[in-house]
């Protein structure tokens, strides 16, 4: 399963994004192979209303999941009809941190 | 002739010198005149003006659906979309329009050659007539809670003005798309300011947005006596006719809060709106 972390740089011991579509990267991390990439989120500069495209994005590279500090109210109804779980995180840590958590 | 009654700062009279100069007009004046309250956002001009109801306007637009068993996914709606409205994932069949991003200018629909989209009305506002003595008028736009549609609920409440009529535009404030959108079909624009820091720093801003509009303009400084000459050296440096100056009295803070008409409070008050009214029409404006 691809989990999606938004990330404030494109290594993993850089700190998760707080925001969620305004991010410069998206960490995916994959349960199964437990490995992580980056993809940059070109839609992170659009004047309004990205959230719904940053769904699609994710959507398009097959994540199921979307850990995040928060969530827009658009972003999170698109999220939820594509079926993506959202969770949320309560304080900023570096990806490293949070995919440590993923696999214990 | 149509004027605009704007201010950069919130707050600074465009409500109560609107409804006074309104006042004014349709009592001592011979004109026909009209009052559009173009604050859709918050029309508050119904506090101070009571009129007789008359007529009232549904404001909508067209809401596309795309119905998913029709498309086939080829993404020129998407693609046309100004406003990225529309989600698009075909691997799992899945196209919807975020409503509250839709301008709902049909350009999808327009596009659309597999008959998936259909266009539904949805309310976003409502336009209201007032009759005002005999012959005058008060037109209220109002957007509904929670659109975000603003310019177009205005666009519409500025077509209901009468072409042969005097019509006074209540502005919003600020300087962005919603004031724009009154400006630039205003002959006239009065800038409503104060003697403060804030209000110098946003007359500022509403003086460069006019003058790119082209349209001809006037200050009156609200509150005047609190005292703060930079402005007064702006207005002289800009060289725009200072239309007028109401001046800061408990008094009339108390009038305002109770939804009195300003001028009709003293005959001082009531002589500086009619040269507000004579500035404008005798000066550079017509």
């Amino acid at each position: 399963m691809i989990i999606a972390i938004p990330a404030s740089d494109n290594r993993t011991d850089a700190f998760t994004d707080e925001r969620f579509a305004r991010c410069p990267f998206f960490c995916l991390y994959d349960t199964d192979t437990r490995q992580s990439r980056f993809i940059v989120n070109d839609k992170k500069d659009a004047a309004s209303g990205l959230g719904p495209q940053v769904a699609e994005l994710l959507a398009n590279h097959g994540a199921k999941e979307v850990h995040a500090m928060e969530v827009g109210p658009k972003a999170q109804m698109i999220l939820n009809k594509l079926n993506i779980t959202i969770k949320l995180l309560n304080t900023q840590k570096t990806l490293e941190e949070v995919i440590k958590m993923l696999n214990p | 002739m149509k004027i605009a009654i704007t201010s950069g700062k919130g707050g600074t009279g465009k409500t109560t010198l609107s409804t006074g100069l309104f006042h004014i007009l349709t009592k001592y004046f011979n004109y026909n005149v009209q009052l559009l309250d173009c604050d859709v956002e918050e029309p508050d001009c119904h506090i101070f003006i009571h009129g007789q109801k008359s007529a009232s306007y549904p404001v909508s637009i067209s809401i596309p659906r795309i119905n998913p068993e029709l498309c086939t996914y080829c993404g020129r709606c998407k693609d046309i979309c100004a406003f990225h409205a529309i989600v698009m994932l075909p691997a799992v069949g899945f196209i919807e329009v975020v409503e509250d991003m839709c301008h709902g200018c049909g350009a999808c629909s327009y596009v659309c050659r597999d008959q998936a989209v259909v266009e539904q009305n949805s309310m976003i506002g409502s336009i209201t007539h007032y009759d005002y003595y005999a012959k005058d008028e008060f037109i209220e736009g109002r957007m509904n809670v929670g659109v975000s549609l603003q310019t177009r609920v205005i666009r519409e409440t500025i077509d209901h003005a009468n072409q042969k009529s005097l019509v006074l535009y209540d502005s919003p404030p600020g300087t962005s798309c919603p004031v724009v959108a009154v400006v630039s079909k205003a002959d006239y624009v009065v800038m409503v300011t104060e003697p403060t820091p804030f209000g110098l720093y946003d007359l500022k801003l509403m003086t460069e947005t006019v003058k790119q509009l082209g349209k001809k303009c006037g200050i009156v400084v609200n509150k005047a006596g609190l005292e703060y000459e930079p402005l007064y050296d702006y207005i002289r440096d800009q060289e725009i006719t200072l239309l007028g100056e109401i001046p800061f009295k408990k008094e009339y803070a108390r009038a305002y809060s109770k939804g009195e008409i300003l001028p009709e409070k003293d005959d001082r008050l009531k002589k500086i709106y009619i040269n507000i009214i004579k500035s404008i029409m005798n000066g550079k404006a017509v």
